[in-house]
């Protein structure tokens, strides 16, 4: 019943088929677009002028009326679809949205935008008439004729409740045309206390005349579609139609349905209704291919948010319990609390789920954007997208938005070269960009990728030593090199264009990755071209973690970064010189975390080694002792220890003590730049673009032995 | 006695839980109950509802209840719904 809620599902709408309206244009091929492709494209706007005129929204309805004019000729074959077209439809598109924004906001609607748009608009229209295909087409369904139609409403139980009213959509209807008859059906009202005010009652009949379609009859009610009971059809029809409608009746509303039907003159030759031929009429609705919508509830993301905050709580309190009983070595009470632990974890990956959505949303955007900029740099460029239906966080969805449209608009500015260019290097004179997403344990993936001119590492380079980024006694590795790129004020672009280039940028990229708690990698070949590849987890909210002790604290590591656990080998004492692990051949940084976080030296025995991986880079983490798998329920750190480099966030382990949850990337980038260190305090000057088993075998072993 | 109720110029579905409240209650205290629409401003189908309900329920327990001098806006309403005859009209008394 409340019209602002009413009015946020209009906006929810709105923009839905505002997506589905773009994504026409931009998908299909101009030549070979289906009647179905158009009819789609013609409701979009359609709906919308029509959910815009039950809120008086004026200048949406009066704007949209004219694109819908448009798309109706496009409909009936008068225009053809080309890019001119295309474009006009789509800065349409943009205006319409504009309009929306202005509304939901509440600030004053920018009509004054659409004049030149409307005039364009104009433009096409009266062409109509004198076009020769509009005259022969024969089997339009938008025969302009006046018929006489039938229109049968039960509209849900909740639209009252949803601020809606059976009037103003029979209002709307004498818009379209003229009601001959209209009655209301008022059996279903219930009598005494089972009488709610809220809840919608009646049933509607209407005999109307009008030159409308019966697509853009039931378009008039595609707002509300989803929970009513709608026919229409041609009132000569009609008969054919009562048994199908019946049959989802009870019998009181059905004998009342027939006496209204009867008095409309409906059933011309007495017939008794029940020899009515069956014919499935409802699912004729026009949005019968959207029936998939009515399998998805919409719920407020505060609702899952506080669920996911009550898991979290149960998480913690679960944990409690489960050592509890551990203590009370009761077999009995062990079993039941770990069958509790087993629900709690379902609970958690099911209600974790529901926040999860395809990321294929965010890409939709991309498609537009790549037109938009290929246009504006006179480049030619195709989009390929796999992998639209990676599943990710909702949060993250709406945050890795930005970052990947810089990385995006970067590579068609900078990545993809000028055509002649192109030519010229023996390449498509297409620009390819790709934008794939995937899962990889428990991450997501999610790459850019350009065939275009790749990052020159020897130009990035000399940019970096006449910015003092570097100093030219150093020596790094072509990654390296690369990753120069995101530091704060760095642009390599020769030309400064309107896209790109203004040197900010992919430092805030990375950043907003790294809020993410994200990372993000740099592949690239000169001429060939450049891959960004952006690793995110799954979630923000709860990880699954290995508790370890180091000292007399505990520390959680993220296990998704865990790939094994080893004691720590006699021989191998962390010494506090060059610190190095043979894995099985594989030369790894060694880091004692005990050092690390400066705790008091241990008194264990034997020490554990734990291997983790953030990317590419691995490292060993020598721990005290593994307590064991933990799901944390991650909190965030106060400002207070923001500055903190190897700590993600804590938690409260089942004994009510807080640990810490360590960041594997930094305390993997803090064991690589340990061993610089020293091997550049060693006078050791290397090329560490070479594997770490090269650099550490000879020397490394002798110093241990 | 008849009781004369107050009715609020506005009738949409902001004021139909009270009205459906206050009508219940009226239905089983009075004896014999008028609706006066004289001054009826807004209507919507909530409340239309609820006076259809309330004329049911008062012939149900037998009781009086003329709503009465339905104004231009009540009848304009009734006729675009197609509820003209869903309800029926009164003399008003005083």
């Amino acid at each position: 019943m409340n019209m602002e809620l009413a009015l946020q599902t209009f906006f929810e709408e709105s923009n839905e088929l505002l997506q589905d309206m773009e994504a026409i244009l931009l998908e299909v091929d101009y030549s070979t677009i289906t009647g179905e492709q158009l009819n789609a494209l013609f409701r979009t706007m359609h709906t919308i002028k029509g959910s815009a005129g039950l809120f008086g929204l004026d200048a949406i309805v009066l704007f949209a009326h004219q694109v819908e004019n448009a798309l109706d000729l496009l409909r009936a074959g008068a225009l053809s679809l080309d890019d001119t077209l295309a474009g006009l439809l789509l800065r349409c598109h943009d205006h319409v949205k504009s309009l929306l924004e202005a509304t939901r906001q509440e600030t004053a609607a920018p009509i004054a935008a659409g004049t030149p748009l409307l005039a364009e608009l104009a433009a096409l229209l009266p062409a109509e008439p004198e076009t020769p295909e509009a005259s022969v087409q024969p089997q339009q369904p938008t025969g302009h004729q006046v018929q006489r139609w039938l229109v049968s409403l039960r509209f849900g139980p909740d639209m009252l409740r949803n601020g809606m009213d059976p009037a103003s959509f029979i209002n709307y209807l004498h818009t379209m045309g003229q009601v001959e008859r209209i009655q209301a059906l008022t059996v279903n009202l219930p009598s005494a206390e089972h009488f709610d005010p809220e809840t919608h009652y009646l049933r509607y009949e209407l005999l109307f005349h009008s030159d409308c379609s019966q697509q853009q009859l039931c378009d008039a009610f595609e707002f509300v579609q989803d929970d009513s009971q709608i026919l229409i059809c041609l009132a000569s029809e009609a008969e054919r139609h009562f048994a199908t409608l019946c049959a989802t009746l009870c019998t009181a509303e059905a004998e009342a349905l027939h006496q209204v039907w009867r008095d409309f003159g409906l059933f011309p030759a007495a017939k008794p209704a029940s020899v009515a031929e069956v014919i499935p009429s409802i699912s004729q609705s026009p949005r019968a291919g959207r029936t998939a919508d009515n399998l998805f509830i919409k719920v407020e993301a505060h609702k899952i948010d506080s669920l996911i905050n009550l898991i979290g709580e149960l998480v913690i309190a679960g944990a409690a319990t489960n050592l509890l009983a551990r203590r009370a070595a009761d077999p009995q009470l062990r079993e039941a609390t770990e069958v509790m632990a087993e629900l709690v974890e379902q609970v958690r990956a099911g209600t974790l789920s529901m926040r999860m959505v395809q990321i294929g949303e965010v890409f939709q955007r991309f498609v537009r954007a790549t037109h938009d900029v290929s246009r504006e740099l006179h480049k030619s460029i195709q989009l390929h997208i796999s992998g639209a239906e990676t599943e990710l966080d909702k949060a993250m969805v709406d945050k890795v938005g930005d970052p990947l449209m810089h990385l995006l608009r970067n590579a068609i500015d900078h990545g993809i070269e000028t055509a002649d260019t192109r030519r010229q290097a023996g390449k498509s004179s297409d620009g390819h960009v790709w934008l794939n997403a995937y899962h990889e344990s428990s991450s997501v993936v999610i790459e850019v990728a350009d065939d275009g001119a790749g990052l020159n590492a020897d130009k990035i380079l000399r940019k970096a030593l006449e910015r003092g980024l570097v100093s030219p006694a150093e020596t790094l590795s072509e990654s390296e090199v690369f990753k120069l790129i995101f530091e704060p004020g760095f642009s390599t672009a020769e030309q400064i264009t309107d896209i790109s280039g203004r040197g900010v940028g992919m430092d805030v990229v990375k950043k907003n990755i790294e809020q993410l708690h994200g990372s993000i990698e740099i592949d690239s070949i000169l001429d060939q071209g450049t891959t960004f590849r952006i690793r995110l987890p799954l979630t923000l909210a709860i990880i699954d973690g290995l508790l370890v002790q180091v000292g007399q604290s505990t520390f959680v590591l993220p296990l998704e970064a865990v790939i094994e656990c080893h004691e720590l080998p006699a021989s191998q004492t962390p010494s506090a010189k060059r610190d190095y692990f043979d894995l099985r051949g594989e030369i790894l940084p060694l880091l004692d975390l005990a050092a690390f976080l400066e705790q008091p030296a241990s008194h264990h025995a034997r020490r554990n080694l734990v291997v983790v991986r953030a990317g590419i880079d691995k490292a060993a983490l020598v721990v005290d002792a593994l307590l064991g798998e933990f799901q944390t329920v991650i909190k965030p750190l106060g400002q207070l220890f923001r500055h903190l480099k190897a700590v993600s966030g804590s938690t409260i382990l089942g004994s009510g003590e807080v640990a810490l949850i360590l960041d594997i990337p930094s305390l993997i980038h803090s064991a690589c730049l340990q061993e610089a260190a020293e091997l550049y305090s060693g006078n050791q000057p290397q090329y560490r673009g070479a594997t770490s088993a090269q650099m550490t075998e000879p020397g490394g072993k002798n110093n241990e032995e | 006695m008849t009781e004369t109720l107050a009715i609020p110029s506005e009738l949409t579905i902001y004021q139909a839980p009270a009205l459906h409240q206050a009508l219940a209650a009226a239905l089983q205290s009075s004896t014999a109950l008028q609706l006066n629409l004289s001054q009826t401003s807004e209507l919507d189908t909530a409340a239309i509802q609820v006076l259809i309900w309330a004329q049911r329920e008062a012939q149900r327990l037998g009781k009086p209840l003329s709503i009465v001098e339905p104004n231009a806006c009540v009848l304009g309403f009734l006729s675009l719904t197609g509820l003209s005859s869903a309800l029926r009209f009164g003399e008003a008394q005083s």
